[in-house]
């Protein structure tokens, strides 16, 4: 019985205080990527809700400023393999993106 | 361990020189997962015979620690005790045991011979990639011993396989467990994996209070080391398993062998060796084009007592397999073709009596599949096999796949199956009772069916929604079948099937999601499965004992966005079923009342959560409680005749609870 309500009170604990929206340029190209970045911000702390618009590419975070920042924001993109406005992504996780997720060489 | 912890460290060294190759294998995983979700139910459309297809997301939706625990949320395979002391697991697929389902490991041969009496516990489920379920005959490439049904196990490869991976286990039954996985990639071309499994069961547990332990005390480990070399041309699989497994059950008091006169003891060490390799020739500029030989080896050894009773079985097996694909003009009209070779070496000894026997069988065998695309494929297969002992066997089977409608999908086959029987092996929970033995007649260990099989599939839209309906049904024909008979109270009879035996299986299945991440499955299985049994110097006609005719199942799973909680729920419904008569001086007779178990339910709970690099998951099993309530007959006094600990049906184990993490470092 305790575990039940243990399970039922977890929800609860990822509501938190104001929020705040940043919008951040990334390099992601298909579906899979914006899937992945989201992803990644989802299962990031203080990160409420996160779009990524694939036209422009650009992602719009919706945040809790007393938990996390852009640049705590930006620095998980970077770690998703993705550039992030001007934080470059990772090398060593840009490497594990599938193909089609890769830029192009110019 | 230490050996472990060194290839970690070295490989999280040399992990910045990585190379950029995730390439086509792991795209391929991922497509299949997003075609996972876009289907649901898991059917392969585009395969011949009708396959279920579990990955790795439908085994985390009951988090499983072994193969025989993999099918919890699966409608076809049902799984049970073979006996309230052993703790042995069987499955059972179109109303017919598991030894009648071809079980491979990655197409080699696997859970046969000896390895059969536990050889579901001894899977880890982390080291399962997906598993192929296929009801009915399966592809003569394969062998000829798929008779009710096929399943192969994909494990996890070394080079798609996290660097890392932790896995542990803990339940309210006293049972722990471990799984660590260490991958890494040389180059390339060549990856290795090291995947390790240490399992406990360290609580001693009579739920009953029978006086007998629920389910023994085992130690399990089980290491496995692979390789993979790939070049465009060449691929190359090669490993080791090594598996030790100690267990002891029986009377609460139990401490050891010594006390087996004492009290009832069971004990059982288990020591296996498997090797295996896998060559296959790649022709880049003809892809219809393949060559591949398999390999394996293996070594196994048990000795175990049930109180006074001690056997003693050791095998050495070696099996080889050699295939060719190739074309005739187009690919419409594809071919293969091969041979195969297996020997076996048995030698095992119960009460005072020594068995042993050496099979060799050598094969060959030819598959032709015809395509039209997009509407029809048909495959017809022969093969021939020479049986040292058991003569020249011909099998021939026939798979067809109709695409009626773009949404509509038929599947036929027919076929023939046999095996050899290994009568104390496969029986073994039927010798934890104190009846008697009895061999009665001329017993060929050869067993023949015939399976015919028709299968529907529709995939259809509900609104927007994607839903779809399977239906199939299933006759499997024994021509000869090795009988185990518990009818008489006081004796355990074997016997060549004296009459006809048969099994009939219907089943619908239906899945559909509602809305996004939200997924049911609702299914209804039907079994008819019926036998001839000696009786008085004639025959009667009895259903097969054990065996319940109905069965629904129905599965929801919900997920939150990103898969962040995952809830799945799954409720199975057993029907009634008949169970011998254990008085002991029971002789069945079409007059007397047959004896039947209670329908029951059992409920089957998970919650997971995905955290950035590990999940946590907290379940239950068997919520509403339900179990036998006397498992073993004269529990009291197990030395005294009618003692019978061969007789479940049902959950010998009550509520339980469990939880753990799985912890990946890409």
């Amino acid at each position: 019985m305790k575990k039940i309500l243990f399970l039922l009170m977890l929800p609860l604990l990822a509501m938190a205080g104001p929020k705040e929206t940043v919008k951040i340029k990334t390099s992601a190209i298909c579906e899979m990527c914006k899937e992945r970045i989201e992803k990644n911000l989802a299962l990031t702390k203080g990160v409420a809700k996160s779009d990524l618009n694939l036209d422009d590419k650009v992602i719009t975070v919706e945040f809790d400023a007393a938990k996390i920042d852009a640049a705590g924001i930006k620095k998980v993109i970077s770690e998703s393999g993705y550039d992030a406005d001007d934080v470059k992504a990772v090398a060593k996780d840009y490497a594990k993106l599938p193909n089609c997720c890769k830029k192009k060489v110019e | 361990m230490y050996k472990l912890l060194l290839f970690l460290s070295f490989s999280s060294l040399l992990q910045a020189q990585k190379a950029i190759q995730k390439d086509s294998i792991e795209r391929e995983t991922e497509l299949k997962e997003f075609r996972v979700i876009a289907n649901p139910g898991q059917k392969d459309d585009n395969a011949v015979l009708a396959t279920e297809i579990m990955t790795i997301k439908t085994l985390g939706k009951a988090a499983c620690c072994n193969l025989s625990e993999s099918f919890e949320t699966n409608a076809s395979v049902s799984v049970s005790y073979a006996d309230a002391v052993t703790g042995s697991k069987q499955i059972q697929l179109l109303g017919l045991a598991g030894n009648y389902v071809q079980t491979n490991v990655e197409n080699i041969p696997s859970i046969r011979g000896l390895k059969s009496t536990y050889g579901l516990n001894y899977l880890p489920g982390t080291w399962i990639k997906s598993i192929d379920l296929a009801k009915g005959t399966i592809s003569v490439v394969n062998g000829y011993e798929s008779m009710a049904g096929a399943i192969n196990v994909e494990l996890a490869k070394p080079d798609t396989s996290e660097v890392y991976y932790l896995n542990t286990y803990t339940n309210s039954q006293g049972r722990f467990e471990v799984n660590q996985q260490g991958a890494h990639r040389f180059n390339s071309r060549l990856s290795t994996g090291v995947f390790t499994h240490y399992s406990q069961q360290a609580a001693r547990l009579d739920g009953n209070g029978d006086g007998f332990l629920d389910l023994p005390l085992f130690n399990l480990i089980n290491v496995l080391n692979r390789w993979k070399y790939a070049t465009d041309r060449w691929m190359i699989q090669w490993g080791l398993n090594y598996l030790y497994e100690d267990r002891l059950g029986g009377q609460n008091g139990i401490e050891s062998n010594s006390d087996r006169y004492k009290i009832y003891g069971f004990g059982s060490k288990t020591e296996r060796v498997e090797t295996f390799a896998k060559v296959a020739r790649l022709f880049p500029d003809k892809p219809y084009q393949g060559l591949a030989l398999i390999v394996s080896t293996a070594n196994h050894a048990n000795d175990s007592y049930f109180s006074m009773k001690k056997y003693k079985g050791q095998e050495q097996s070696i099996y080889g397999n050699f295939i060719f694909q190739s074309i005739i003009d187009n690919t419409n009209h594809t071919w293969k073709a091969g041979a195969s070779f297996l020997m076996d070496s048995y030698q095992e000894s119960y009460l005072d009596s020594a068995y042993s026997r050496t099979e060799v069988v050598p094969g060959i065998y030819g598959e032709y599949t015809w395509t039209i695309p997009n509407k029809l494929t048909m495959v017809l297969g022969q093969r021939v096999d020479f049986h040292n002992q058991l003569g020249t066997q011909w099998v021939p089977r026939l798979h067809m796949k109709w695409d009626v409608a773009p949404d509509w999908i038929v599947r036929l086959s027919a076929g023939k199956g046999w095996r050899r029987v290994n009568p104390l092996a496969e029986n073994m929970g039927f010798l934890i009772n104190n009846r008697a033995l009895t061999l009665v007649g001329d017993l060929n260990p050869l067993e023949v069916s015939w399976n015919y099989g028709i299968t529907l599939t529709k995939n259809m839209n509900i609104g927007s929604r994607k839903a779809n309906l399977v239906l199939d049904a299933f006759q499997t024909d024994f021509t000869q079948q090795w009988m185990v008979d518990m009818e008489a109270g006081s004796r355990l009879r074997m016997y060549a099937m004296p009459g006809v035996s048969y099994s009939t299986s219907i089943q619908g299945e239906f899945n559909y999601s509602p809305f996004k991440r939200f997924e049911i499955k609702a299914a209804y299985r039907y079994q008819d499965v019926q036998a001839d049994y000696l009786h008085d110097g004639g025959l009667i006609r009895l259903s097969k004992p054990y065996l319940n005719k109905d069965r629904v199942l129905v599965n929801l799973a919900y997920a939150t966005p990103y898969e962040i909680w995952k809830y799945d729920l799954t409720w199975q419904w057993n029907g009634s079923r008949r169970i011998p008569d254990h008085k002991l001086s029971h002789l069945h007779t079409g007059a007397i009342q047959e004896v039947s178990a209670p329908p029951f339910s059992t409920v089957y709970a998970q919650v997971t959560r995905q955290f950035k690099k590990w999940e946590l998951y907290l379940g239950v099993e068997n919520l509403f409680n339900f179990t036998q309530k006397n498992p073993i007959y004269v529990a009291k006094d197990p030395f005294a005749p009618g003692f019978d600990a061969s007789m479940v049906w049902g959950p010998i184990v009550g509520t339980m609870v469990y939880t753990g993490i799985r912890y990946k470092i890409n």
